[in-house]
């Protein structure tokens, strides 16, 4: 059972079946185009995505929309970890903490974080600071709900035990605490990757002009569509690529789970 | 006039008038009060192996916390030192992400050692107690035995001068359990260890122990002590099987008229 869930995730198997599946899907949608069936001024085709893409990347004229992204993901990203994870901890560890913000993230999380867009450029701004705050915002939830549960899932006893030899407070943060609960923080910052690249577009759409958001509106009113779909392919690219290398480090580091995968 | 001084040299551990109470509910201030522990008093003394024994829930689990300093009594005192013990727990407790011999070197890092250093020692003694094949084997492919060898040479790692023991073998079957109690005693003589030695087992702490005291169900008193001064090794002789027949009726009865 857990073999088959097993391969199928594993490297190399599962792969020539959705890389057939692909090719498939982006010949009939060539096809599709060739044959006058899609209104180019609304759509796009695969190879006017590449030679788009190979223009627009290959100019280098985007670059600074490209950075400015980065910049507003890593920050966004960054910050969500890092609280994210304190606050997990936090109220794993204190039952009046937990009794204390549990509710009120429970509420803010069911929140949909669009809709706080108006207030965040109030308080912030049009630049990174928007952009880190609906970000990391939107990413920290997972990350909190994803630490508090390896916190949770820590069997007690080994602190007892470290205690009993002595340890200190932070020779047991760094040997017990922190390796048990790193395959729980990494799935949090796995499903975190995407709030976080969402927030920072969606701030970018509305309220700045700079950075990838800005452009993919910008290209739709100009009806530059093959040039929206190259940075689409952009981001979803470099998000599943950070998803990965995440989820390889959860699976490294989680490999002592009987439950892994 | 120096017997008494000999005496004192000779405790490692000494317990006066202990009590414990648990209050149930939240910053003290539940209503329910539970006695666990009621006015004990005695003395471990130094290279022995004592065991303590008593009907479940009476409250071993929680006198050995104490006399390990991972909880404080309520009343009364236990003078010994401290750093010089270490933890076998019940159940085997190995962190899941670390290897046999990762497991076996936390004891020392957690008392600060850099493990480079200790890889050594650690090895060696996983080899005495019969490990020394499984140095890279991950707790889940261990049997229940294996992993209590792991619990003990950890624990021994720290070089503790009294080792504390709290029902190590419950789980573990009976040729297992039996050869436990080989190496065990073999480790006790070789490292001259203090051992006390929680247990519900009759048979098991008759073959092992110098003393035994009989603790009542809770709030738990003293009922007896008892000196096993059968030679050993025991369990082998034909006189040694008899003896410990009969010290076990005579606890059987014991423990049925409390
Ligand atoms: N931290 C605690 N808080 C409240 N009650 C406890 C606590 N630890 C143990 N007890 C109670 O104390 C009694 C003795 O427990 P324990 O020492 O584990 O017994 P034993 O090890 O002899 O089986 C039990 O009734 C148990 O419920
Ligand atoms: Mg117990």
């Amino acid at each position: 059972m857990s073999g088959s869930r097993e391969r199928a995730a594993g490297p190399g198997s599962g792969y020539p079946v959705f890389f057939a599946s692909l090719a498939v899907l982006l010949a009939s949608w060539e096809a599709a185009d060739r044959a006058g069936w899609i209104s180019p001024v609304l759509f796009s085709s695969p190879s006017r995505i590449v030679s788009s893409g190979v223009d627009l990347l290959g100019s280098g004229m985007i670059n600074d929309d490209l950075a400015t992204t980065l910049a507003g993901f890593s920050a966004a990203f960054f910050m969500a970890t890092f609280f994210g994870v304190i606050a997990g901890i936090a109220i794993g560890y204190s039952e009046t903490l937990y009794r204390i913000f549990h509710p009120y993230i429970v509420a803010v999380n069911a929140v949909p974080k669009i809709v706080l867009m108006p207030l965040v450029i109030l308080w912030f701004g049009l630049g990174l600071p928007s952009k880190v705050f609906l970000g990391g915002v939107m990413a920290g939830f997972p990350i909190v709900v994803g630490t508090h549960a390896g916190v949770r899932g820590l069997d007690r006893e080994y602190i007892q035990l470290a205690r009993a030899f002595r340890a200190s407070r932070g020779r047991i943060l760094r040997s017990v605490i922190l390796p048990s609960i790193a395959p729980y923080v990494l799935s949090g910052m796995r499903v975190g990757i995407n709030y976080a690249m969402v927030g920072v577009l969606i701030v970018e759409f509305f309220a700045s002009g700079k950075g990838v958001g800005y452009r993919m509106v910008l290209y739709t009113q100009n009806f530059q569509i093959d040039r929206f779909f190259v940075l689409l392919v952009v981001v979803v690219a470099f998000t599943l690529g950070c998803t990965e290398l995440v989820q390889r480090l959860e699976r490294r580091l989680g490999s002592w789970r009987p439950a892994a995968l | 006039m120096s017997a008494p001084a000999s005496v004192d040299r000779d405790v490692v551990l000494k317990l006066d008038r202990l009590r414990k109470e648990f209050v149930e509910g939240r910053d003290g201030r539940g209503d329910r009060r539970l006695e666990v522990l009621d006015d004990l008093s005695f003395e471990v003394r130094q290279g022995e192996f004592l065991s303590v024994i008593g009907p479940s829930g009476c409250g071993k689990t929680t006198l050995l916390q104490i006399l390990g300093g991972l909880d404080e009594p309520s009343a009364g005192s236990v003078r010994g030192s401290r750093e010089s013990m270490a933890f076998v727990f019940q159940r085997p407790l190995l962190l899941p992400w670390r290897n046999v011999l990762g497991n076996a070197l936390f004891s020392m890092e957690c008392q600060g050692r850099c493990a480079a250093d200790a890889r050594g020692e650690a090895e060696e003694m996983l080899r005495k107690v019969g490990l020394g094949q499984f140095l890279d084997y991950l707790p889940h492919q261990l049997s229940e035995g294996m992993k209590q060898r792991v619990n003990l040479a950890r624990a021994l790692l720290v070089k503790p001068r009294i080792l504390l023991m709290d029902e190590p073998f419950a789980s573990l079957d009976v040729d297992t359990r039996a050869s436990m109690h080989h190496e065990l005693l073999k480790l006790w003589r070789e490292q001259e260890l203090t051992v006390v030695f929680v247990s519900h087992n009759l048979e098991e702490v008759v073959f092992l122990s110098d003393r035994v005291v009989f603790l009542s169900d809770k709030p738990s008193r003293i009922r007896q002590v008892v000196e096993i001064d059968l030679p050993r090794p025991r369990g082998v002789g034909a006189d040694a099987k008899v003896a410990l027949v009969r010290l076990s009726d005579s606890f059987v009865e014991f423990m049925q008229s409390r």
